[in-house]
């Protein structure tokens, strides 16, 4: 009983109180470069859930079962990287194959969830943490999650601004980032839910 | 093409934070004190010349179809080594910087000059690319840094600039003074930029 | 396929290459990281326990007390004055690894943060000796609660997660060496 209730905490605080976008700051990039529309930002999201919980489980299993028995801890960054660019890669195989105009409308952002900083960042916050598989792979989905509902509704508040009166400088990036700022300042509002 | 050129390129013209908007993620995330903007800004810099320059250096040798994952190899063993030698010797600012030693590697920045820079230019001019880019990132940083930590905390560099009675909003350190900095930020300079060009405009 | 066979290769020797060069770094640096840990741990321990002229490690089992990471008795010409706990649990960013001293009455007798990922600015503060020195003098003959410490600004989980490492270090004294000691 106690490891669910556990399992709930990570999972709420993966996706609410420590979202990698407006409280951890991880994954950045892709938030700010495919959130114009909320389809493709829902795309985005389904394609690195898809990847954080492959990349949860793959690098858990490379850390406990290679890197530590050969005590080449220090090769972390280096093998959960590969592991991912490989994964990445296959990801944009089989999307590739599945459905060519989710395919296209990801495009150029697909190799960019390699440098997504956000599946390198859980990665090695699950080790650092000494998750189990479950929790793991948890944390993972929930990370995702996390980012997709952030950039979802990034992009549904984008698609408003398109068609408001900007001030002049303020048009494109500056006023994306005031925007994130207030929807972070909505999130930390998540934080009383867990002591 | 001039050294000279190239640096200023880096840290002025595509300043790779304000012009470039890359490397958001350490960007915002360690910019809540100025010595950490330099720290982190520094550390992308070693990386960012030592691999440009070997990158460059392997330009011809790394085949087209898997020079990304090649680069990433390269990056994340300088970003290791980095984070190694700053363990050993600055144990306090390796603390400070946490994670995002690590996350050095899925940096866009680095990864972005790879690719249309130091895939392109002979090592030499790759090596001062990757300075010059870094420069712009630290300085950005360290503007960032300033901000924040006045604003946030009253202090800079760790001195106390007010006092007692000044009440420092704490908003500037947590995430949404950072976002909302750098938004205003990009609005001042993207303003500047307008001033200027409407005077370069009136010369002619 | 012999041109996906080179490729892979190329690859294969560029990581290899990069492996020795980390292996070689790794090499190096251990020896440095491994004598700033120990002088820090050996400055914390002082810190928290003063006046003790020596520290024996005690064991513990992993199993029942898998958040404490080390214990030492604190002696002074033989006698004990006190322990230090090493402990762990999770902050906001990580793992925040604390020392706590506790006295022989019972008291504990400091705080030192040994290691954290804490936001810098946020729950990094509590690095900073306003925040540990709350917990000096406090009772440990019951576990704190995080109302005893007047929490870090904006940084609540990081307050908590401290006061929840030294109440471990509180859980062992209380379990293992207040009774166990009698007996010795």
């Amino acid at each position: 009983m106690e490891y669910f209730s556990k399992i709930f905490l990570i999972l709420l605080s993966s996706i609410l109180v420590n979202n990698f976008i407006m409280s951890r700051f991880l994954g950045i990039c892709p938030f700010l470069g495919v959130s114009k529309r909320v389809s493709t930002a829902l795309g985005m999201g389904a394609a690195v859930t898809f990847v954080m919980a492959m990349a949860s489980v793959i690098t858990y299993l490379a850390h406990y079962f290679i890197l530590v028995p050969m005590e080449m801890e220090y090769m972390q960054t280096l093998a959960f990287i590969l592991i991912i660019a490989a994964l990445v890669q296959f990801v944009e195989m089989v999307i590739q194959k599945m459905s060519p105009s989710l395919y296209q409308a990801l495009g150029v952002y697909l190799p960019l969830i390699t440098t997504n900083c956000a599946v390198l960042g859980v990665a090695i916050l699950n080790i650092e943490e000494k998750f189990d598989l479950f929790q793991t792979l948890v944390n993972g989905i929930g990370g995702a999650l996390g980012f997709t509902l952030a950039i979802v509704l990034f992009a549904g508040i984008r698609e408003r601004l398109e068609t408001s009166d900007i001030p002049e400088p303020f048009k494109g990036f500056p006023i994306a980032m005031i925007t994130a700022g207030l929807m972070s300042v909505a999130f930390l509002g998540f934080q009383g839910l867990i002591k | 093409m001039k050294v000279k050129d190239v640096l200023i390129n880096g840290i002025i013209k595509e300043n790779p934070t304000f012009r470039l908007v890359l490397g958001m993620c350490p960007t915002l995330a360690v910019t809540t004190a100025a010595i950490n903007g330099v720290a982190m800004g520094l550390a992308v810099t070693f990386v960012l010349a030592a691999s440009n320059l070997v990158i460059s250096l392997l330009r011809n040798f790394i085949p087209d179809k898997v020079r990304i994952p090649a680069f990433v190899v390269v990056i994340a063993a300088f970003v290791t080594i980095v984070g190694m030698l700053m363990e050993a010797f600055v144990p306090n600012l390796y603390d400070a910087l946490g994670l995002f030693i690590p996350l050095i590697v899925v940096n866009c920045i680095i990864l972005a000059r790879a690719e249309s820079f130091a895939s392109k230019y002979n090592p030499f001019y790759s090596f001062f690319d990757g300075i010059g880019m870094g420069l712009g990132f630290t300085a950005a940083l360290t503007i960032l840094g300033i901000i924040r930590e006045i604003l946030g905390a009253g202090t800079i560099f760790g001195a106390s600039l007010f006092a007692q009675s000044f009440e420092p909003a704490i908003i500037m350190i947590l995430p949404p003074g950072a976002f909302i900095t750098l938004g205003l930020l990009l609005a001042l300079l993207n303003k500047l930029d307008q001033k200027w060009q409407q005077k370069q405009a009136k010369q002619v | 396929m012999p041109d996906t066979l080179k490729m892979g290769l190329k690859l294969l020797l560029i990581t290899a290459i990069a492996t020795f060069a980390l292996a070689l770094t790794q090499m190096i640096t251990e020896e440095p990281i491994r004598v700033q840990a120990e002088k820090a741990n050996d400055e914390a321990r002082a810190a928290v326990l003063e006046g003790a002229e020596e520290f024996r490690s005690l064991e513990i089992s992993e199993r029942t007390y898998p958040n404490i990471l080390e214990a030492h008795e604190g002696l002074v010409n033989g006698n004990t004055i006190g322990y230090t706990f090493k402990t762990t649990n999770s902050g906001y960013g990580g793992q925040i690894v604390v020392i706590v001293g506790i006295d022989s009455e019972g008291v504990i007798s400091g705080v030192r943060i040994a290691q954290h990922a804490e936001t810098p600015g946020l729950g990094a503060k509590a690095q900073e000796s306003s925040f540990y020195q709350q917990y000096s003098g406090k009772s440990g003959s019951s576990n704190l609660s995080n109302d005893d410490i007047q929490a870090i600004t904006g940084a609540t989980v990081s307050s908590n997660a401290v006061t929840g490492a030294v109440n471990h270090a509180i859980d062992y004294y209380l379990a293992e060496l207040v009774t166990g000691g009698d007996n010795q």
